[in-house]
């Protein structure tokens, strides 16, 4: 399962004050406009916000007992763990708060669920109170099997997020990722929980880098196959697939436009690694860099204007940006230890990128216009590999932690990590919505 | 399966468990080995693998054209560097001095890295290594570009599991590979 790193911020701390402003905001329903959480950063790390309180009540039950008792067995830990990961709220959990004393001394909000379960189907009616009046500020009815309830549940936890912080909630999104199977890899698309895995790729060759179109239905990754590397395009929903590139020369780090048209890759067809792109329909191969050095690992701008990537032209692995037709080459990372693997974030301002201090990798944030930047970690072991997730505020790494390696998500602004339960030798993952 | 092709066989892999055992000790010394038994091949015969992965590691043994047993060694390289020291030089003058007497011989040359940093600039980093090898023993006479292929592993494929600098001198490598004929 997995566990909160942190220490759990208790209701004791919260500002009376906050919560009632947030009772107020959250009274009126809420258009589909996420706030920004981005902020320019100055010489300090970025924003810490103030949780809201949320009591998530013990699920309970009616109709058939012994459907609803396993929905609210499975479904309460997944919607703990979704709105913990969120990291807007200060979650707690327990039995109902009807009781008049019990609510005196809360503030924030209360997350009702009731099972209401008929043969394969269930009811689930979700409530949420204001605290400590305890009225009700939302309410919706979703109908689930045991079969999808984790997708349902993930359901609810984005409209909760919506409704009482007015962002897009990332719960329903998808982490795809490279897995050593024997002496191959495949790649493999999860839950963003690590939950439910599935195996995109049975090829038996080094598959790496997966990158999915923002419309989710096409997969492009790297595949070293009988001595040569190829750029390969898969249609998710029928496993058909089509080579896109392949060698001379390696063909590494693909990665789809915003607009789901192009792929960028880095290739070493001239003699050394430079960034490429090519049509989705195999058309078109366009070269941006011009370098001696090793340029890879490219990544658009959410509007698909300019392409970050990691080279070694001035001797070490530093991260640049350039337009997406390879003009206005500038240099981002200031310093001189390794960086590589920039991933830029969705609302375009920041990158996160892996910079190597002291002998091992921590995650560093660093603002596309200024170049300022902070190590979001800093040598708590080693973090590989980064990216956004579509709020612009978590981060998937691969980390080796004390033991502990595997896929871990990041809260860029609160430092706040969660191990995925994904077992095995996971390389090169990527966030998807 | 006659009886002097047994032998020979049995020769040739104690020869390369020999030439391994050396390696293995960190004797970087280049051996040459020349098993008296030629009744197999003749001077145009295509040269065979004797050992290459996973037995030994860091060597591999081909059976040459005239019969004779040649054994690469790996180039070992630098953190985060492809340029080749007096001692990679040394290996990859013995390996061109014998590609370029023997001229049916032919290699694949991995590039392989340690595994601190990304896997994708890895592979960028293991395939300048290998390119590095390859043109140095083409500068040196090995020009038949065909006889030399170049792919790269990045950092995926270690010979010393470890996370010390013991292990990744190991795995920062350029490793030879005899192709089947």
């Amino acid at each position: 399962m997995i566990s909160n790193s942190l220490t759990r911020i208790t209701v004791v701390i919260m500002v009376v004050a906050a919560a009632a402003a947030l009772i107020l905001r959250a009274s009126v329903p809420r258009k589909a406009e996420a706030r920004s959480t981005e902020v320019r950063i100055g010489l300090k790390r970025g924003l810490k916000r103030d949780p809201i309180p949320l009591r998530l009540d013990d699920w309970t039950s009616a109709g058939d007992m012994a459907g609803a008792a396993s929905a609210t067995t499975t479904g309460k830990p997944v919607l703990e763990n979704d709105l913990t990961i969120s990291g807007l709220f200060g979650v707690t959990t327990g039995s109902s708060v009807s009781d008049s004393t019990a609510v005196a001394g809360l503030s924030g909000y209360e997350l009702a669920v009731e099972v209401h379960a008929t043969g394969r189907d269930e009811d689930l009616n979700v409530r949420v109170y204001s605290l400590p009046g305890r009225s009700v500020v939302w309410q919706k009815t979703y109908r689930a099997t045991d079969t999808i309830l984790r997708r349902v549940v993930h359901e609810i936890s984005d409209d909760v997020v919506f409704q009482l912080a007015g962002e897009t909630g990332i719960a329903q999104s998808q982490i795809a990722y490279s897995l050593e199977l024997g002496r191959a890899r495949e790649i493999f698309i999860a839950d963003y929980d690590g939950f439910n895995p599935r195996q995109a790729t049975r090829d038996r060759n080094l598959d790496f880098s997966p990158s999915l179109s923002s419309d989710g239905r096409w997969l492009v990754y790297s595949s070293l196959r009988r001595q040569t590397y190829a750029i390969v395009l898969q249609d998710i929903s029928t496993g058909r697939e089509r080579v896109l590139f392949e060698g001379p020369g390696s063909a590494l780090s693909p990665a789809f436009s915003p607009d789901g048209e192009s792929v960028a890759f880095a290739t070493s067809r001239d003699g050394n690694h430079e960034i490429y792109t090519v049509k989705r329909d195999g058309t078109g191969l366009a070269r941006l860099t011009r370098s001696e050095a090793i340029d890879v690992q490219p990544s658009w701008s959410p509007d698909g204007r300019q392409i970050a990537f990691c080279s070694d032209r001035t001797g070490t692995a530093g991260i640049y940006v350039m337009g997406s037709d390879g003009t206005d080459t500038r240099r981002i990372s200031r310093d001189r230890n390794r960086c590589e693997a920039p991933s830029w974030s969705p609302k375009g301002v920041l990158l996160a990128y892996m910079a190597r201090v002291s002998g091992t990798y921590d995650t560093r944030i660093a603002d596309v216009a200024t170049g300022n930047d902070y190590n979001l970690t800093q040598g708590n072991g080693s973090d590989e590999s980064p990216h956004w997730a579509a709020n612009g505020r978590h981060l998937v790494v691969v980390a080796h932690r004390g033991g502990e390696t595997g896929l871990f998500i990041l809260n860029s602004e609160s430092g706040e990590t969660f191990h995925l339960p994904i077992r095995g030798n996971v390389e090169t993952p990527t966030w998807y919505r | 399966m006659t009886r002097s092709l047994k032998l020979s066989l049995i020769f040739a892999l104690a020869a390369g468990l020999a030439v391994a055992g050396c390696a293995r000790k960190g004797n970087d010394n280049l051996v040459n080995t020349n098993p008296t038994d030629k009744s197999k091949t003749g001077a145009d015969a295509t040269p065979t693998p004797v050992t290459n992965d996973p037995n030994s590691p860091t060597t591999s043994t081909e059976k040459a054209g005239d019969g004779k047993l040649y054994t690469y060694q790996d180039v070992r390289f630098a953190y985060d560097d492809a340029s080749l020291d007096a001692e990679a030089k040394t290996v990859l003058k013995d390996i061109g001095d014998h590609l370029v007497t023997s001229a049916k011989s032919r290699v694949i040359i991995e590039g392989h890295c340690d595994e601190r940093g990304s896997v994708e600039y890895n592979q960028a980093l293991g395939e300048r290594r290998a390119n590095s090898v390859k043109e140095y023993l083409t500068s040196y006479g090995v020009t038949d570009d065909s006889r030399m292929r170049t792919i790269s592993y990045g950092n995926q494929r270690p010979i010393d599991p470890g996370h010390d600098e013991t292990a990744w001198a190991k795995n920062r490598r350029a490793h030879f590979v005899v192709p089947n004929p």
